[in-house]
């Protein structure tokens, strides 16, 4: 049925619109045939008639916009309501897999506390319903006031969408906008600047890999896009065909499905890769060439096995263990991420991660590295509009500025997300929020403008660059819109008119297709030339109005495996352009430990159930149990068995967790899988609001990170490497157990007994 | 005859829960909220067991993706008094649920946990109800259910091959969980036909029945080629 048979890094403008609907017209007679056996009949019966619509199923393809990395869906609609999110097997990023939260955006799209109309703050200090108009108009003349006190904090994922936020600020005179993402993506920029030259995320050949080094990055937690990565993991690991090595203090998910898991200190992710570099380049396996290109980058002499043994607190043997089966491995491949680029050295931690690659020539060759290169349409759509700044740099801006700033927020909620925002955030005389929900921010916004959810709009996403062929994906709204719920690009380019700003489209999707019919003549006029696209792209399309309209009923442009590259530095050998050496990774900005008996390394991290908090709103997530801990609905503070009994902390006692800016109280689990001296902590906790069943669920971790700890060289938060006391505080009154999951065919820990051959069920 | 059956590779599950999301999606399962989660009250019908061996630094984890075993020889179906539970010619254990008087007696006797009680009438606050399926029943108070192998979507498999005049191919019928699953560790099928994909599965050395010493004859086959799993006799 796919008009490119399945294949992958074919072009996909030979796909038609049909190919993206499947219609099971078999359904309705489903119905009709389904009572013909007495026993079928019995089994299900639609009883609950509000919801047994007769209607057809209709497929329709779709873009998951849980996170930014572009997985495609299909998404099962029955007489215009979406029933069913399921992964489409073309997928581009996914390839048929969906993550949790990725099911979940039907209970985003459906949920019951979504805002539905435009409201602003009256005079009595609530918000009030006002009409579109009026709000457009409100929000406009606070921009037009103070055009260049004004901030956009955009939570869009890269692309068009991205674009538009630039070109509005531009537009308005605001400043350049803040890019609200994932925290270690500007770490991992930088860090990839450094060794390879660029500043875009690099792209892992995972699947065609045999010997995957993770230094810190969770990519089944979901890290970029766990879908994609699992199924990458799975063709690593099939038949036992590769390993997986995982490298951090904390027992991720990831950690959890590594053949081996080094528990290094935390903040010493760096020591170890630098240390294993120096075992690489004394066993004499490692090319001329390759030595050349590391060295370059490091003219320093590594430390030493014991120094590296002792900086990273695990044994020498596995260490030693670890490059050896690098050094044999054919096609070996480090990745770097998540907690290893937290800490303050995060920088210099995630550059000999990918240094590395370097060394192994992992860079540039099939089951390596690659450079995450795309389409460029974000820039397409910003024009000359500045480039986006990282989000530590939003406290600065509203503290500048007298209090007379206007903060409009897209699809982000700071005031949750961001350590020690609060006081900044009284900086800002107007906040106007683009939210579907009543998160934190929203709540305390002047101005809220309801927007739709990913199902509800129109898509444009260049994604995650997890195979290094660029993309840029576009689909059309699945569901009409709830209520008066707007696109956000569609408010921005409204709130630009009404600002007496107007931009060219008169909508996003127009912007897009400007976007697309401009690189399409571009790219006739000279293929080579500045905003071309590859030639390959646009064969066969007469002209650019053929080009847009082929390209978005197709569902976007997918690139080809040739378009892949390898960053640009460590294919010059000769040293051309490379630094005078990388930043020393041995430093760790650790802050100051609170006073107290016991001083524990916290561990903030993502879980597949909340992300980074945005899940939390969703009951199917809350009530998931946590794949590790069993903890469903709320947080919890995961100490390892070691530290439990020394500070006589038994599983469910309430510990108190102690920063030096605050203190939180939550449920310890303890566990076997915890580094001693560590204490881990998911994200995502405790929001102000953010629907009915988000509301003052746990609590946010946050709260014990201060705002004055940066990865060097970034600018970036630090969240990791912050010092906290851990205490019990008591036994858990009934409302404060932690919800574990009960069941079990014994209650975890052992592994059941009496398992026997299958016989098939036919004994 | 048919018999419908599941096979689970745990080398390749990495506990991810897509499958459990998309469970509750499919089948309309409702959540009970944080108080009545803590009274053991969840209502999911696949579940992932984790396990830990090992102690630090050299822990291992596993995780084992856990349904009703559609047992051939279920210890659900003798115990209940209004035979609401029974086994149908295709070998699920299936499950009637305008019969059912919520004796649990069917969860007391099942060995794998897996069914689960409606304490409460189901809540799905406007328009939540929007998105629930209307090819499976939500099931009131006071009745017991469990996984089904999506018997919806098998329903449907069945009268897309009826209108095509054509027998039921392997692979026609995907569950929600082998669906979903990131890494494609489920599959699902017909255990009497020996050229299923989920036959060769169970024909597999490391292919083993959950609990098989309790004679269940279960219609779930695991894989695991771990060195921790119990050695075959």
């Amino acid at each position: 049925m796919s008009g490119n048979d399945g294949k992958r890094g074919e072009p996909r403008v030979t796909i038609g619109r049909r190919d993206f609907f499947k219609v099971y017209a078999a359904a309705g007679v489903a119905v009709l045939q389904g009572c013909r056996r007495r026993d079928e009949e019995w089994i299900e019966s639609p009883v609950r008639r509000s919801t047994a619509l007769p209607g057809a199923s209709v497929w329709r393809r779709s873009i998951c916009g849980q996170c930014g990395a572009g997985c495609e869906i299909e998404v099962r609609t029955v007489d215009r309501l979406a029933k069913k999110i399921e992964g489409l097997p073309e997928g581009f990023v996914n390839a048929g897999g969906v993550c949790a939260l990725g099911h979940s955006a039907l209970q985003e799209l459906y949920h019951p506390d979504r805002v539905t109309e435009p409201m602003r703050r009256g005079a009595s200090g609530e918000l009030e319903p006002v009409s579109w108009e009026e709000a457009l108009e409100s929000a406009a003349t606070a921009i037009a006031a103070a055009p260049d006190a004004t901030t956009v904090v955009a939570g869009a994922p890269p692309g068009p969408l991205l674009g538009l936020w630039r070109r509005f600020a531009a537009s308005v005179g605001a400043q350049a906008p803040v890019h609200w993402q994932p925290a270690d993506v500007v770490v991992e920029r930088e860090a990839a600047r450094l060794a390879f030259g660029e500043a875009t995320r690099p792209a892992y050949d995972m699947a065609r890999s045999d010997y995957v080094l993770s230094i810190g990055a969770p990519f089944l937690d979901g890290w970029r896009s766990a879908a994609h990565f699992a199924g990458a993991w799975a063709e690593l690991t099939a038949d036992r065909r590769g390993k997986l090595v995982q490298v951090e203090a904390r027992h991720s998910l990831t950690a959890a499905n590594a053949d081996d898991w080094l528990p290094v200190r935390p903040g010493s992710e760096g020591f170890l890769a630098r240390g294993v570099a120096g075992l690489l380049l004394g066993s004499g396996t490692v090319g001329e060439a390759e030595r050349a290109a590391y060295e370059t980058l490091y003219p320093e002499a590594p430390p030493d096995l014991a120094a590296t043994a002792e900086r990273c607190g695990i044994d020498a043997n596995r260490i030693e263990r670890l490059a050896a089966e690098l050094s044999r491995a054919e096609r070996p491949l480090v990745m770097v991420g998540g907690s290893a680029l937290d800490g303050g050295n995060g920088v210099a931690a995630g550059a000999a991660g990918l240094a590395l690659n370097a060394l192994l020539g992992a860079v540039g060759r099939e089951g390596g590295v690659f450079a995450g290169v795309d389409f460029g349409f974000e820039d397409r759509v910003a024009g000359d509009a500045e480039a986006t700044v990282p989000p530590a740099t939003l406290s600065d801006r509203l503290d500048g500025a007298g209090g007379s700033n206007v903060l409009v927020v897209s699809e982000a909620d700071p005031l949750h997300g961001m350590p020690g925002f609060e006081a900044a955030f009284k900086g800002a005389s107007t906040v106007i929020a683009l939210s579907a929900f009543f998160d934190d921010t929203t709540l305390q916004a002047d101005l809220v403008l309801p927007i739709q959810t990913d199902l509800e709009r129109f898509q444009a996403v260049e994604p995650d660059p997890v195979r290094g062929i660029p993309a840029l994906l576009i689909a059309s709204p699945t569901v009409a819109p709830r209520s008066e719920a707007r696109h956000p690009g569609d408010v921005a380019l409204a709130l630009a008119a009404a600002a007496g700003s107007a931009l060219p489209w008169p909508g996003f999707q127009e912007a897009v297709e400007a976007s697309l019919s401009d690189a399409f003549t571009a790219t006739r006029a000279d293929a080579e030339g500045a905003g071309a696209l590859p030639a390959l792209l646009i064969t066969g399309a007469l002209n650019a109005r053929q080009f847009v309209r082929r390209t978005t009923d197709a569902g976007g442009l997918v690139g080809t495996a040739e378009m892949r590259r390898a960053p640009v530095r460590p294919a010059q050998v000769d040293g051309e352009g490379a630094p005078a050496g990388l930043p020393d990774p041995a430093s760790m900005a650790a802050s100051a430990a609170p006073a107290g008996v016991e001083s524990f390394t916290l561990i903030p991290f993502e879980s597949v159930k909340l992300g980074d908090g945005r899940g939390a709103n969703r009951p199917w997530l809350q009530e998931l149990p946590d794949p590790l801990s069993t903890v469903m609905w709320g947080s919890w503070a995961e100490v390892a068995t070691e530290d439990a009994d020394r500070l006589g902390i038994h599983g469910g006692d309430i510990v108190r967790l102690t920063g030096t800016a605050a203190e939180i109280d939550l449920p310890a689990i303890v566990l076997p899988t915890v580094r001693p001296g560590c204490v881990g902590v998911p994200v995502g906790g405790g929001h102000a609001d953010y629907g009915r069943y988000a509301r003052g669920r746990g609590v946010n971790v946050n709260a014990l990170l201060s705002t004055d700890r940066h990865v060097a060289g970034v600018g970036a938060f630090a969240r990791g490497g912050v010092r906290v006391r851990v205490e019990r505080l008591r036994r858990p009154r009934r409302s404060e157990r932690p919800v574990i999951y009960g069941r079990g065919l014994r209650q975890a820990e052992e592994i059941p007994v009496g398992w026997a051959p299958h016989d098939g069920g036919k004994a | 005859m048919t018999r419908w059956g599941m096979a689970i590779d745990l080398d390749r599950c990495t506990g991810c829960e897509a499958c459990v999301v998309a469970c509750a999606a499919e089948n309309n399962i409702q959540t009970v909220g944080e108080e009545q989660a803590r009274e053991g009250r969840a209502m999911h019908w696949l579940r992932i067991e984790r396990y830990y061996e090992g102690e630090f630094p050299n822990v291992r984890t596993r995780f084992m993706p856990v349904l009703c075993q559609q047992c051939g020889a279920a210890p659900c179906e003798p115990v209940c008094p209004v035979y609401a539970t029974y086994r149908n010619p295709e070998g699920l254990n299936a499950m009637v649920y305008s019969r059912c008087i919520g004796t649990r007696f069917c969860a007391n006797n099942c060995p794998y946990t897996v069914r689960v009680f409606n304490w409460f009438d189901a809540e799905f606050p406007a328009p939540l109800d929007s998105q629930l399926n209307p090819d499976v029943s939500v099931r009131p108070g006071g009745v017991m259910e469990k996984c089904t192998f999506c018997v919806q979507r098998i329903q449907a498999g069945k009268d897309e091959a009826a209108q095509e005049e054509r027998d039921v191919a392997d692979g026609d019928i995907r569950t929600a969980c082998q669906q979903s699953c990131p890494t494609k560790a489920i599959t699902f099928g017909d255990l009497e036909d020996p050229d299923s994909e989920v036959s060769k599965w169970a024909e597999s050395p490391r292919a083993f029945s959950l609990l098989g010493d309790l004679d269940t004859r279960p219609g779930v086959v695991y894989l695991s080629g771990s060195e921790w799993r119990e050695p075959a006799e």
